[in-house]
C-alpha cells in the first residue's frame, strides 16, 4: 500500500517538478512569472493525442511534436507577451499580457479539440512488474524513465554547457551578464523554448499518465506548480525538483490517508508553512533571498 | 443592446480595480483579492439573511471584515514582496475558498441563497463616493508615502516613513474595496456559492489595472469598462468572442504596456483643461504653481511614464 503510493507519488511530483522548472526558468531570468505555462501543458496533452490518435504516429514521433509545439509556443509566449512591456521593467503587464495568451490557448483547445477530456489510445502495452512492495505497469516505467530522465538533462545542460552557463549568469546578474557579452535576449529567448518544451513535455507526460488529454488540468496544474516553484525557491531549479516531488508526496499522501478535500488544500497549506519560517524557499540561496 | 446588469457588473468590478490599484500604491501585487471578495459576501449575506440585519449595516459589516483580514493577511505578507506575495495571496484566496465551500452555515458547496438589496444606483453612488475618496488621495502626502515604499522601501524607511503602517494601510484599505465589492455583488446575484470566487475572480482586477494604467485613479476604471464591456460588444462573434478579447487584451498590452491612461496623460489633461477656463476659481491661498496637477515630471511615481 504504502510502496503504491510511494510509486504514484513520484510519478505526480516529477510531473509537478517538469511544469516548475519551466516556471523557474522563466522566472530566474526576467523575475517575471508565465500565466500562459499550464496552457501549454495542456496543449501538450492535446498534441500527444492528436499525435497518437488522429494521425496514428508511433511514441516517438508523437514526442517529437509535442516538443516542437511546446518550442513554438515558447517562443510566442516571449514574443507576444514579454518582448514588448521589455523597456519598461514593469511587472504588471508582462504577467497579465500571458494571463490574456493563457486565455487564448485556452479557448483555441476548446476551439479544436472541444472542451471534454478525451480519451488516449493505449500507448505501451506490456506486463505489470510485480516487485512484491509494489506494481509498477510498462507505461508507468516509461513515464517515470522519461521524467527522471529530462531533470537530470535539464540539470546537465544548466550545470555543463556554455547556454545553461549563460541562463544561471543572466539569473544571478542580468547587467553583469551582459557586461562579460552575454547575450542576454538570446538567453532569454533560450530560457523561454525551454520552459515552453519543458511544459509541453510535462502535460504529455500528464496526459499519458491518467490516459486522457484533460483541458481543466491547466488551472490546478499551473497554481500548484507555482507552489512548488516558490517551495524550492525562486529561480532555483534544483530546488523546483525536490520541492516537486516533496508537494507530490504531500498531495498522494493526504488523498490517500485523509480526504479530498484536504488533498487539494494540503499543498498551499506547505506552501504558507514555508513562506512565513523561510520565504526564501526550501533549497533557497543569496539570490532568493534578495528577490523577496 | 447591452444588459443593464452588465453595468452593475460595471461598477463592481471598478471596486475590484481599485482594490488592486491601492494594494499597487505600496507595491504590493495581490492575486487573491477573490478571497476578500468572497468574505465580503459571505459576511453580508450572513448578516442580512441569517441575522435579519438592515443591508446597509450588512455592507458595514463586510467592509470592517474585509479590513481586518486584510490588515491579518497583510501582517505576514510584509515579510514577501513580488511574486512570494502574489503566491501567498493567491494561496489565501485558495483557502478562503474551499472554507466555503466547507461551510455547512451557509450551503458550503450548493451556494447561499436569498441575498437581495443591491440596485444600479447604489453601486454608482458607492463607485462615486469612493471614486471621490481616491481623487482626493491622489496627491496627497499619503499617496506619495506610499509611492515612496513602492519605489524602494530601505530609502521610504531613512525618510522616516513607516513602512510597515503604510503597507498594512494600503493591504487593509484594497481588501475592504473588495470586500465591499464582494457585498454588492453577492446582493445583486441573490445566489452565491464559493466557486464564483475562484482564481479568475482574483486576476481580472489585475487586468483592469494592466490595461488602463495603474498610475491613476482613472486608469483602472477605464481598464473595467474595457474588460467588462468588450465582450458584450462581441456578441455577435458567438463563441469566437473570448478568443478575441484575449487577442485583443494582448495587443492593447503589446501596443502600450505603460496602460491606457498614464500620470502624463492625467497632467497634460489638467493642463489643458486649466487653459480652456482661466479664471477657474481657485481655493483662497493656493498659488497657481502650487496645483496638484502641476507635480514636476521628476517626482517620485515617473516610473514607467511616458508620452
Amino acid at each position: 500500500m504504502i510502496g503504491q503510493q510511494l510509486v504514484n507519488a513520484l510519478m505526480l511530483g516529477s510531473n509537478y517538478a517538469l511544469v516548475a522548472i519551466g516556471y523557474t526558468l522563466v522566472f530566474g531570468v526576467l523575475r517575471l512569472l508565465n500565466f500562459a505555462h499550464p496552457n501549454v501543458c495542456v496543449l501538450g496533452g492535446f498534441l500527444l493525442f492528436s499525435a497518437v490518435g488522429t494521425l496514428a504516429l508511433p511514441l516517438p514521433a508523437a514526442i517529437a511534436v509535442v516538443i516542437v509545439g511546446g518550442a513554438v509556443l515558447g517562443l510566442a509566449t516571449e514574443r507576444l507577451c514579454f518582448r514588448p512591456a521589455e523597456h519598461l521593467r514593469d511587472e504588471l503587464a508582462p504577467a497579465i499580457s500571458s494571463v490574456a495568451f493563457a486565455l487564448v490557448l485556452t479557448e483555441l483547445v476548446a476551439k479544436v479539440w472541444g472542451a471534454e477530456p478525451r480519451r488516449l489510445p493505449p500507448l505501451v502495452t506490456g506486463a505489470t512488474f510485480d516487485l512484491g512492495l509494489f506494481q509498477v505497469s510498462s507505461i508507468q516505467l516509461v513515464i517515470l524513465g522519461l521524467s527522471f530522465g529530462l531533470m537530470l538533462g535539464v540539470d546537465y545542460l544548466l550545470q555543463h554547457t556554455r547556454m545553461g552557463y549563460a541562463l544561471r549568469a543572466v539569473a544571478e546578474q542580468r547587467d553583469v551578464a551582459q557586461l562579460l557579452g552575454v547575450n542576454v535576449r538570446a538567453t532569454v529567448v533560450w530560457a523561454f523554448l525551454l520552459s515552453g518544451v519543458l511544459a509541453a513535455l510535462a502535460g504529455m507526460l500528464l496526459a499519458m499518465r491518467i490516459g486522457l488529454a484533460d483541458p481543466n488540468v491547466g488551472l490546478s496544474y499551473g497554481l500548484r506548480a507555482l507552489a512548488v516553484m516558490v517551495l524550492g525557491g525562486l529561480g532555483n531549479v534544483r530546488g523546483a525538483m525536490v520541492a516537486g516531488l516533496l508537494v507530490g508526496l504531500v498531495d498522494v499522501m493526504a488523498l490517500a490517508f485523509l480526504s479530498q478535500a484536504y488533498s487539494s488544500v494540503a499543498a498551499w497549506v506547505l506552501l504558507l508553512v514555508v513562506l512565513l519560517c523561510k520565504p526564501s524557499g526550501l533549497l533557497g540561496t543569496r539570490l532568493q533571498r534578495e528577490s523577496i | 443592446m447591452v444588459d443593464p446588469s452588465v453595468f452593475v457588473l460595471l461598477g463592481i468590478n471598478i471596486l475590484m480595480g481599485w482594490s488592486f490599484y491601492v494594494m499597487l500604491m505600496s507595491g504590493q501585487f495581490s492575486f487573491g483579492n477573490a478571497g476578500f471578495m468572497a468574505l465580503g459576501a459571505y459576511t453580508a449575506g450572513i448578516a442580512t439573511v441569517k441575522l435579519g440585519l438592515p443591508y446597509g449595516v450588512g455592507l458595514l459589516l463586510a467592509v470592517v471584515v474585509g479590513a481586518v483580514a486584510g490588515g491579518l493577511v497583510g501582517l505576514p505578507a510584509l515579510r514577501m514582496r513580488g511574486v512570494y506575495l502574489a503566491l501567498a495571496t493567491i494561496a489565501f484566496a485558495f483557502l478562503v475558498e474551499n472554507f466555503f465551500v466547507n461551510l455547512e452555515y451557509t450551503g458550503a458547496q450548493t451556494g447561499f441563497y436569498g441575498l437581495t438589496g443591491t440596485t444600479l444606483p447604489g453601486v454608482y453612488l458607492c463607485v462615486a463616493v469612493l471614486g471621490v475618496l481616491l481623487l482626493r488621495l491622489q496627491h496627497s502626502r499619503l499617496a506619495k508615502s506610499l509611492q515612496a515604499v513602492r519605489e524602494h522601501e530601505v530609502v521610504a524607511s531613512t525618510l522616516g516613513l513607516n513602512t510597515t503602517y503604510l503597507k498594512l494601510l494600503s493591504f487593509s484599505l484594497g481588501a475592504a474595496f473588495a470586500a465591499l465589492a464582494g457585498a454588492l455583488y453577492g446582493h445583486y446575484t441573490y445566489f452565491i456559492s464559493p466557486e464564483l470566487f475562484g482564481f479568475f475572480q482574483s486576476v481580472w482586477p489585475a487586468f483592469y489595472v494592466a490595461i488602463g494604467g495603474a498610475g491613476t485613479v482613472v486608469g483602472p476604471v477605464l481598464g473595467a469598462a474595457i474588460v467588462t464591456l468588450l465582450p458584450e460588444y462581441f456578441q455577435p462573434l458567438q463563441e469566437w468572442r473570448l478568443l478575441v478579447f484575449g487577442l485583443t487584451v494582448m495587443a492593447l498590452i503589446a501596443l502600450r504596456p505603460q496602460g491606457l491612461y498614464t500620470p502624463y496623460m492625467q497632467r497634460r489633461l489638467g493642463a489643458w483643461l486649466r487653459r480652456l477656463q482661466p479664471r477657474w476659481p481657485r481655493a483662497a491661498g493656493r498659488s497657481p504653481t502650487a496645483v496638484p496637477g502641476d507635480a514636476s515630471p521628476g517626482a517620485v511615481g515617473a516610473r514607467g511614464e511616458s508620452p
